[in-house]
């Protein structure tokens, strides 16, 4: 069976404080920790492009599993922010990483639910095509969209990669999944003229009602319960988002994890950088990881330890 | 016709308000100790309890509690 197999992250160094924004947009500390969550925001460098925070993703993904690189048969970049509309992302990333040129590679066009989507779609790529290993990345620096002046958007998004390595011989098996769309409502998150928009109350409307009915079916369709599940991992939107969801589900706050503080809400990246620490904490064995955003679309799936 | 005191109660079981005791429904949702986030989750769960929709427009018209229950009781 394949499975994720290792995880790989990558943070830019780069920070924006959200302390400086307190009086531009007449808030103070303990709502940017208590109800949003985020201090400062992962920023990358104005030189460094999608490409190449993937790309350092992909590296020490490498650096710690370098014989899977000649077996790499499918790469898949989660990304809306490509370095350019043409060429896909991961046609750039397969060769500065050195990849087979029997490697497939393809783009997948999702937000903060493409993490789940992006793992299901290429598990599923590589058993349709008897292939064996695959990486999954993902890497969408809003930074590049975001306008400063605007309160509903600057103070959340940070930037960062992530690199999934999905084989033969995995540490997580993840599903069944479940999906869905609300196509009318793609105007309550969106990207115009090279810039973000955001209506937050219709976003949190959507997850607030949205997620805990997909968690319900999900646990139903994997035959578990709550209790069952060792620690729930939603797309970090905010801390308000997160703690709203466990609320509504009626979840222990010590089983749902939460940790934006230093990075801000790193889109497709936040479900795998707080995925990659539970790997090695020995109290979990059974997650469901939840992603929902642009779209509106979400996506939700039941991981397992092996062994 | 929906009264202050039932919508207060709602807002209450919320657990928005820091002190209830001091809600007046005149005064804006920030000088109730109500902010920005915690009205998204007042306004949803009074579209959920009354099955109204208050539209985005609107929504941002309405700064206080007693606003609010003019809203509903026009809906409902």
């Amino acid at each position: 069976m394949l499975g994720i197999e290792k995880i790989a992250v990558h943070v830019p160094p780069g920070r924006a404080s959200n302390l400086t924004l307190r009086e531009t947009f007449d808030i103070d500390e303990s709502f940017l920790t208590e109800k949003i969550g985020v201090l400062e925001r992962a920023l990358k460098a104005p030189d460094v492009d999608t490409s190449d925070l993937a790309l350092a993703a992909l590296h020490k993904l490498f650096e710690e599993q370098e014989r899977s690189r000649p077996d790499i048969d499918a790469l898949v970049v989660v990304t809306q922010n490509p370095d350019t509309n043409m060429p896909h992302v991961s046609a750039l990333l397969q060769a500065r990483a050195e990849l087979p040129s029997a490697c497939a590679a393809f783009d997948i066009s999702l937000g903060c639910s493409g993490y789940v989507y992006g793992i299901c779609v290429l598990q599923a790529f590589l058993v349709a095509n008897g292939l064996s290993r695959g990486v999954l990345v993902t890497c969408d620096p809003y930074s590049k969209i975001i306008d400063p002046n605007d309160k509903s958007t600057v103070l959340l998004f940070g930037d960062a990669a992530t690199a999934t390595l999905i084989g033969p011989d995995p540490v997580l098996t993840c599903g069944p999944f479940t999906f869905g769309t609300q196509g009318d409502l793609t105007g309550a998150l969106s990207c115009t003229n090279g810039v973000l928009h955001m209506n937050g109350r219709e976003v949190f409307n959507f997850a607030a009602t949205v997620v805990p009915r997909d968690i319900a079916a999900l646990l139903d369709r994997a035959h578990l319960n709550k209790e069952d599940v060792d620690c729930f991992i939603f797309h970090q939107g905010s801390r308000y988002i997160v703690e709203t969801l466990a609320k509504r589900i009626g979840l222990a706050k010590d089983k749902v994890r939460m940790d934006i503080l230093r990075t801000g809400n790193t889109v497709s990246s936040s479900i795998p950088l707080l995925l990659q620490k539970e790997i090695n904490n020995p109290s979990v064995r059974t997650m469901v990881l939840s992603g929902f955003g642009v779209g509106l679309s979400w996506s939700s799936c039941v991981c397992k330890k092996v062994g | 016709m929906v009264q202050i005191k039932t919508l207060a109660d709602l807002i209450a079981g919320l657990d928005v308000v820091p002190d209830m005791s001091r809600f007046d429904s005149d005064k804006t949702f920030r000088d109730n100790g109500i902010d920005s986030l915690d009205v998204m989750t007042v306004f949803l769960a009074v579209e959920e309890n009354y099955g109204i929709k208050i539209s985005e427009d609107e929504s941002l018209r309405i700064n206080s509690p007693a606003q609010l229950l003019s809203a509903i009781n026009a809906r409902i």
